[in-house]
């Protein structure tokens, strides 16, 4: 790992939301607030330059990391530093320049778009809303542009959304987010619901503007083959907290959370040759509602001991650029 | 066991009307499989793949029609049958487990009543307590505890609604499943867990079995035999071991090549340029030529015909042969 | 169906703009020629009391008509359209308290309120069609508000707001043109019901007696009807046919909606 250069860091971010009360138990008296847990205490720093991946199933917590970092929902503890500013004491002005830093593309491309503007209104926005662009026809060029850029022919400006394909739309999208040159980008799970024959050009074109524009990206996704081929480094998450984070191949070889070494065990793989050997584990993921003491992951991991039990294991480096959060992983 | 394969399904024509022209959605099918075998259909969104699982049961979209062919199942053809026929024939001979089948639930019964409601309806001569026996025993089977047979669907989790329609399709122990896209929608743990627990059922009732996926991770997992759509046709088909260590069509190398993978080495992935075919008209000759980088002059006038690769793998290509799954560039067209 | 609704207003509309040129007689003329039965030669629909021309009071009744129902549903939109979309935007006090109201306000039955009011303030048509547009929109306003609490978790509102984008840019580039397809539905509806209530109050005796409306025929006509039943019938079928029209063209609203809301194209 080079020397410390993080366009962004996160300390002991939390995202509680308050799970209301049934009239029953209220009127029972169990007064004591429960919370969903979304994410809970999360350390990273993500370089710039770098494509970090956030790996993990349904309620680990990754989406709702990507709507904070891109200041789409504050958190409710820790704290988040972009380039030495922390965007959560931001008003007015300030936030809306700031703002011009950190765009996102989401998973549905049929809901990414307002249906009722064409795409190069839908383009042009953020521009507008930044009065970049001395005139009209300066900021059409610049939205134009911007298509181009991500692959779609110009004629497919003053178009509609319904007349797009998912993948035209997702490119679209990517557009809009592109059009303020912003330094980073939150992409969560930018090619799920796309074709499979359409994802990989979508990656393709993420990772080319990333060379190009030397943007910065937060890559969300459940599938690890996906993040293989994206990030630089992958950070995996369970039930609202990091358990390992490393870069890609040390995570996809040798891993040494129990965690990891369950999912990636899990994933199948485009090779009927290919004889895999998984690591079973039992029941399902657990609600982050009302979590046990002692490590999140204990009440299914084969090879939890007493102590994962009782004390939930920090994040801590196993070898340099390394980090588990696990009692039986050896530190540095 | 008798020569004869479970299912075979000889130029299956199937096409269907939308606004005013007909939509070519199957065109000339074909394809076997045997007891215990499963066979992967994989392609593009609108190459076929799942309107033509759904034919083979007659399962036919509105204003759809199969115009041609034949559908042996067990020798019985399916495309003959009358409509009391073809009742009886679903579920006890075949079954679908649908795509997000897990919202086919009514989530105002029991999920143990449903099932045994299933069987008793096409099974008229089984009692309520012989039919609990057999829910009770198809739990048992796909792994869920018999004691949740009187849980309603919404507190079942996505696995277990998923599995819960595995049973279902196992009620009357039909000798073919159909299972389209059966990994959606769930974590990739629990997919795990769902299929092989469905390979597993398979090779105890030594069903066949038909995969609809575009996920072709899935398909070299779990499938014997592989058909890659395009367009409406099967450009490849054959055993999955041949195919995939020797694919031969354009379309069947672009596709291998665009699927990340979490295993094996780190590569540049492919991006077939261009968009797949209109099916009202399609264009002429081959229907991947605007797309495939080694087109030569005759793909663009004629269809392409079946060549053998050997005795497990056929494709369909004109220039079938003449170039190694390396020599095919994508990198020239658009985007 | 929805068409000939549209039909309907579109006649309408031009009847009540060309009044002064297709009417045959001043609708204020009163003349000798009082209780003329239908088919009397120069009067069509007859005459009433007073001797003024039934099919010509009809014609300018329609002026009446549409003016309550545009000034009446339009307010009432605009109004619930704000009270509807900044609510459910913000959420928190503001839309808790402002959602109480209008379920307090839509527990009591707007008739008898502008009875009050007219008893109270007088019924100048000016009044009535803005009492009518004042009582109406929490209707309104609750469809925007149920649209907005659905819209505002949307991608393209978030990826506009993620942008830098203000709040009033966001709901009235985003949100508000997304949202108020069943506000314009309901308004369809809301000015056959405008129309119906201007009628009613008439016919109450709570009108206005300046203005030609044909609730105030259908009332004025109910007190002469052994001698004069055209007198009653005609205004009465016209308020029919018109109301029916705006219904008709409010469920065609929603009907284009459904499909455009249902259709999803294939990746």
């Amino acid at each position: 790992m080079s020397a410390n250069d993080a366009l962004i860091t996160v300390r002991g971010l939390k995202k509680h939301f308050p799970v209301r009360k049934g009239v029953v138990a209220a009127l029972f008296g169990r007064t004591r607030d429960r919370f969903l847990r979304a994410v809970d205490g999360v350390d990273f720093a993500i370089q710039r330059g770098e494509v970090l991946g956030l790996a993990g199933e349904s309620g680990s917590g990754k989406t709702t990391i990507g709507m904070i970092l891109a200041l789409l929902d504050r958190p409710t503890g820790g704290a988040v530093s972009f380039d030495g500013v922390d965007p959560f004491h931001l008003k007015g002005k300030k936030l809306k320049d700031f703002r011009r830093n950190t765009q996102i593309i989401f998973q549905d491309p049929y809901q990414t778009l307002n249906p009722r503007l064409r795409v190069i209104d839908t383009v042009a926005e953020p521009l507008d809303i930044h009065g970049i662009g001395r005139h009209g026809r300066a900021r059409h060029e610049m939205a134009v542009a911007a298509l181009v850029l991500a692959g779609l022919p110009e004629q497919l400006a003053g178009r509609y959304p319904h007349e797009l394909s998912g993948g035209q739309r997702q490119r679209v999208a990517i557009a809009r987010a592109m059009v303020l040159r912003p330094r980073f980008i939150v992409a969560d799970e930018p090619v799920s619901m796309l074709d499979v024959s359409v994802r990989s050009g979508v990656m393709s074109l993420m990772l080319k503007l990333k060379r190009e524009f030397r943007v910065t990206y937060l890559f969300i996704s459940h599938d690890l083959a996906a993040s293989r081929y994206m990030c630089d480094r992958i950070a995996v998450m369970y039930l609202g907290r990091i358990m390992e984070v490393a870069d890609k191949e040390t995570i996809i070889q040798r891993p040494v959370h129990p965690y990891t070494q369950v999912l990636l065990s899990a994933v199948p793989v485009p090779d009927p040759f290919f004889d895999r050997k998984r690591v079973r584990v039992p029941g399902e993921t657990p609600s982050p509602i009302d979590l046990p003491p002692g490590c999140r992951f204990a009440a299914r991991c084969p090879r939890a001991v007493a102590e994962c039990r009782e004390t939930e294991p920090d994040l801590r480096a196993v070898a340099p650029g390394h980090l588990a959060a696990c009692h039986l992983a050896a530190p540095a | 066991m008798s020569g004869a394969p479970l299912l075979d399904v000889r130029g299956l024509r199937m096409h269907f009307r939308i606004g005013g022209g007909w939509v070519r959605a199957v065109d000339d099918v074909s394809f076997s499989i045997e007891r215990a075998q499963t066979l992967g259909l994989v392609g593009e969104s609108g190459c076929g793949k799942t309107s033509a699982a759904l034919a083979v049961i007659r399962l036919l979209p509105e204003n759809g029609h199969i115009l041609g062919g034949q559908v042996l199942l067990d020798g019985i053809d399916v495309t003959r049958l009358l409509p009391h026929e073809l009742r009886q024939l679903r579920w006890t001979r075949a079954a679908i487990i649908f795509q997000g089948a897990m919202n086919a639930l009514n989530p105002v019964f029991r999920v143990g009543d449903q099932l045994m409601d299933a069987l008793m309806l096409h099974r008229p001569d089984v009692t309520r307590r012989q039919a609990r026996e057999r829910v009770v025993s198809l739990f048992e089977q796909v792994g869920l505890q018999p004691a949740r047979m009187v849980n309603y669907p919404h507190e079942f989790s996505g696995g277990m609604k998923q599995r819960a329609m595995i049973a279902m399709s196992l009620l009357l122990n039909p000798d073919l499943i159909i299972a389209d896209e059966p990994t959606t929608a769930l974590d990739v743990v629990i997919q795990d867990q769902i299929v092989e627990k469905l390979k597993e059922l398979q090779l105890q009732h030594q069903q066949g079995m038909i995969v609809i996926s575009h996920d072709i991770s899935v398909v070299a997992e779990t499938c014997d035999l592989i058909a890659v759509m395009y367009g409406g046709k099967i450009v490849e088909y054959g055993d999955i071991k041949s195919v995939f260590a020797r694919p031969s069509h354009p379309y069947t190398i672009g596709l291998l090549r665009s699927f990340p993978s979490v295993r094996g080495e780190l590569r540049d992935l492919v991006t077939i340029p261009g968009e797949p075919p209109d099916l009202v008209n399609p264009p002429p000759g081959c229907r991947f030529e605007p797309r495939c980088p080694v087109r030569a002059a005759i793909c663009g006038r004629e269809e392409p015909p079946q060549r053998m690769l050997d005795a497990s793998h056929r494709v369909a290509c004109h220039l079938a042969g003449q170039f190694g799954p390396d020599e095919v560039d994508f990198q020239r067209g658009k985007w | 169906m929805a068409v000939v609704g549209l039909a309907i207003v579109v006649a309408g509309l031009l009847a009540a703009a060309l009044a002064p040129v297709i009417a045959g007689y001043d609708p204020y003329q009163f003349s000798d020629e009082n209780y003329q039965p239908p088919g009397t030669p120069g009067h069509a629909l007859g005459t009433d009391n007073f001797g003024r021309d039934v099919l010509s009071r009809v014609i300018w009744g329609t002026r009446v008509a549409f003016l309550v129902g545009v000034v009446s549903a339009g307010l009432s939109a605009l109004i619930g359209i704000i009270m509807g979309a900044i609510p459910g935007y913000y959420g928190g006090y503001m839309d808790d308290l402002i959602s109480r109201f209008i379920d307090v306000f839509l527990m009591i039955p707007v008739f008898f309120l502008l009875i009050l009011a007219t008893a109270i303030f007088g019924s100048n048509i000016v009044f009535v069609m803005l009492a009518i547009g004042l009582t109406t929109w929490p209707t309104n306003a609750r469809i925007m508000r149920s649209q907005v609490l659905t819209l505002k978790q949307r991608p393209y509102v978030l990826a506009s707001i993620a942008a830098g984008a203000s709040v009033p840019r966001v709901l009235a580039r985003h949100i508000i043109p997304n949202g108020v397809y069943p506000v314009i539905a309901n308004t369809a509806l809301q000015m056959g019901s405008a129309i119906m209530i201007e009628a009613g109050l008439s016919f109450l005796g709570l009108g206005d007696p300046n203005v030609v409306s044909w609730g105030q025929m259908v009332q004025i006509g109910q007190r002469h009807l052994s001698v004069g039943w055209w007198m009653a019938l005609f205004p009465g079928i016209a308020l029919l046919i018109l109301v029916a029209a705006f219904n008709l063209v409010g469920d065609g609203v929603n009907y284009a909606m459904n499909p455009r809301l249902q259709r999803r194209d294939r990746a």
